[in-house]
């Protein structure tokens, strides 16, 4: 277990640093200066003063590795435009993602657990049937799209208004971006768990269980989901890209100031290194979960723990 | 179903690329003072600058006209509305789909829409494709360093935070691009069909029919490029269908941030950036409606159609 995670760790190193290399990269090769836009009419020595300041005048290379080296400090610098700390901005910002996409995550976990679980469990019955046909729709069906109807019928004045239109507040701001950021993650797991659970339905330890007389309840929570849920951790992670993209969109539709729209409206002003410092923290975010997912899939899975036998 | 997936994908495409012969504000044929005209909304000439159906119309000695008669830029000024009050409109019997908020007819918006949709799509799968072949199949062929680097950068692929790095490139690039987005996506979304390949092309390189090429005394890029990757195209070519449905969840997401289409070009994620636009006040649901539904149709249909493909190539193996 240790040595899977220090490997692990070890090879979050050189990705993270070529995600962040080639994002650098694109951000400063760009045509132009950020403060052109931000300075205009401005004196040329006061644009230079500007740039010396905010280390423009120097090679990219140069720049990224002091990048490198403050980000080591927590330091993601200034902003061109109001010249307030990077990191202050995103330690507003990131709380709101991490909030609505942990809750999301959550959300989707155990609805598609419970989900799987039943229409595994009653395979033949017409209830499972078009539960199975409505996720294998959902799936097909965007997820902003679902949370614009959200807004629409159950937000707007048109239809019902019982939620509240955009941010975030109180709990009940939080109810319609949790559910539609969740929509596409359960679509997709569900049919994980449902696969998993009636594949080890059909394996000799369910037999074995059945045979010494365990009651179905027990043969499928205790011996059936179990062996199913390492594949699904798996998957889980593999998607927890797509959760944190997903949230961009829904923070977007929701007016709900998170990582997604301060990039957003940095973009507007061409202010690199909010845009870059957001990148660079959501790569971290995605990296860190994506590891603590294998975590967990090791400390459910013993096969994983000890490399070197046959997974 | 899989049936019922292929006449849906074809029924869009088939929309896609004559979306001038449906949605239109010139006609497809129009005989005007003593000169004819076939497809004037393909060459635009000078001398129908201005006009439209309705205004050709009375004039023309004979008119073939579109089913819906009017363009996707067309705006209020020149539908020649007959409803009184600022737009969004409702549907009713001109614009059956409604319009948005500049009076554009959403019928013809969302078909020509599906041309950029669809468009982006297929160019991100093609390129990721291509790559992911390539790049698979020289992993599997050549093994070592060459494979283990591969599964690195496969790795470092698969957690790159697409979306935010394509808010860096929109940022350098002073706006939305569509040939940025497909080239972002196609760059990023490759490993699944190098896995496959490589997969394939590990359990096919030692079969005899390579051998016997080898034997022959066939080059190894012949034998990589004639022998090894047509056999191993099965799984991918099941993954690709899969993928561009995908792709037109992703394209039509971007768009809707304002990363992918570039107004007033008309693509379906920016129909739904309409909606998103015009949901307070007048609360127009046609806006939302109609675009998200033809998202949906699309990516059904090729999940239905993967599916079907994934059967048939089960069953032979």
């Amino acid at each position: 277990m240790k040595r899977l995670i220090v490997t692990r760790l070890l090879w979050m190193l050189p990705t993270f640093l070529v995600i962040t290399a080639i994002t650098f990269a694109v951000a400063h090769f760009a045509p132009g200066d950020p403060l052109q836009l931000a300075e205009e009419g401005a004196s040329i020595a006061a644009i230079e003063a500007a740039r010396k300041d905010l280390e423009l005048d120097r090679p990219v290379a140069v720049r990224y590795v002091t990048w490198l080296g403050r980000l080591a400090r927590f330091d993601l610098g200034k902003s061109v435009v109001d010249r307030t700390p990077v990191s202050s901005k995103i330690g507003d910002a990131l709380p709101r993602t991490v909030l609505v996409s942990g809750l999301a995550l959550l959300v989707a976990t155990i609805t598609s657990i419970v989900l799987g679980v039943f229409l595994a469990a009653r395979r033949s019955s017409w209830l499972a049937k078009a539960c199975g046909a409505a996720l294998a729709l959902a799936s097909g069906v965007p997820s902003f799209w679902v949370a614009v109807l959200a807004l629409l019928f159950l937000a707007t004045p048109r239809g019902f208004e019982l939620f509240p239109f955009q941010g975030l507040g109180t709990p009940a701001h939080l109810v319609l971006p949790v559910l539609c950021l969740a929509w596409a993650t359960v679509a997709m797991l569900t049919r994980y768990v449902r696969e998993g659970v009636s594949t080890a339905l059909e394996q000799d330890f369910v037999r074995a269980a059945r045979a010494r007389g365990l009651n179905e309840r027990r043969v499928l929570l205790h011996h059936a989901l179990p062996n199913a849920l390492v594949p699904v951790v798996t998957v889980l992670g593999l998607h927890l890209p797509h959760v944190f993209a997903g949230s961009v969109v829904i923070e977007r539709v929701f007016g709900i100031q998170g990582m997604g729209l301060l990039a957003f409206e940095a973009i507007g002003t061409r202010d690199y290194p909010v845009v870059m410092g957001v990148a660079t923290v959501m790569a971290a975010v995605t990296l860190v979960s994506m590891l603590l997912t294998d975590l967990v899939a090791a400390s459910v899975d013993p096969r994983i723990r000890q490399p070197g036998t046959d997974p | 179903m899989t049936r019922v997936g292929a006449v849906v994908i074809a029924f869009w495409v088939v929309l896609a690329l004559g979306a001038e012969l449906v949605a239109s504000d010139l006609p497809i044929a129009v005989r005007v003072d003593g000169e004819t005209f076939i497809l004037p909304s393909w060459s635009r000439p000078g001398r129908l600058f201005d006009q439209t159906q309705a205004t050709l119309a009375p004039r023309a000695e004979w008119m073939v006209g579109t089913l819906v008669p009017f363009g996707p830029l067309q705006t209020l000024a020149t539908t020649g509305t007959t409803r009184t009050g600022a737009p969004p409109f409702s549907p009713d019997d001109r614009h059956w789909l409604g319009t948005d908020d500049l009076g554009r007819d959403v019928l013809a918006r969302l078909v020509h829409g599906a041309r950029l949709t669809l468009l982006i799509a297929l160019g991100v799968v093609l390129l990721s494709t291509l790559l992911g072949v390539l790049l698979g199949a020289l992993a599997g062929w050549k093994g070592g360093v060459f494979d283990l680097l591969l599964s690195r950068v496969l790795e470092i692929a698969s957690t790159f935070p697409t979306v935010f790095f394509l808010i860096v490139v929109v940022a350098a690039l002073r706006g939305p691009s569509v040939l940025a987005v497909v080239i972002v996506l196609g760059l990023t979304r490759w490993p699944e069909a190098a896995r496959l390949v490589r997969s394939e092309v590990l359990r096919l390189k030692n079969l005899d029919y390579v051998l016997a090429a080898r034997a022959l005394g066939a080059s190894e890029a012949r034998i990589l490029l004639r022998h090894l990757i047509p056999n191993a195209l099965g799984p991918v070519f099941v993954s690709s269908t899969f993928a561009v449905g995908s792709a037109v969840l992703l394209e039509s997401a971007l768009s809707f941030l304002g990363l992918g289409a570039t107004p007033p070009a008309a693509s379906w994620g920016e129909l739904l950036q309409q909606a998103h636009r015009n949901l307070i006040t007048p609360g127009a649901w046609w806006l939302a409606v109609w675009p998200g539904l033809a998202i949906a149709s699309l990516v059904l249909a090729t999940q239905a159609v993967g599916k079907g493909l994934e059967r048939r190539f089960d069953g032979r193996s």
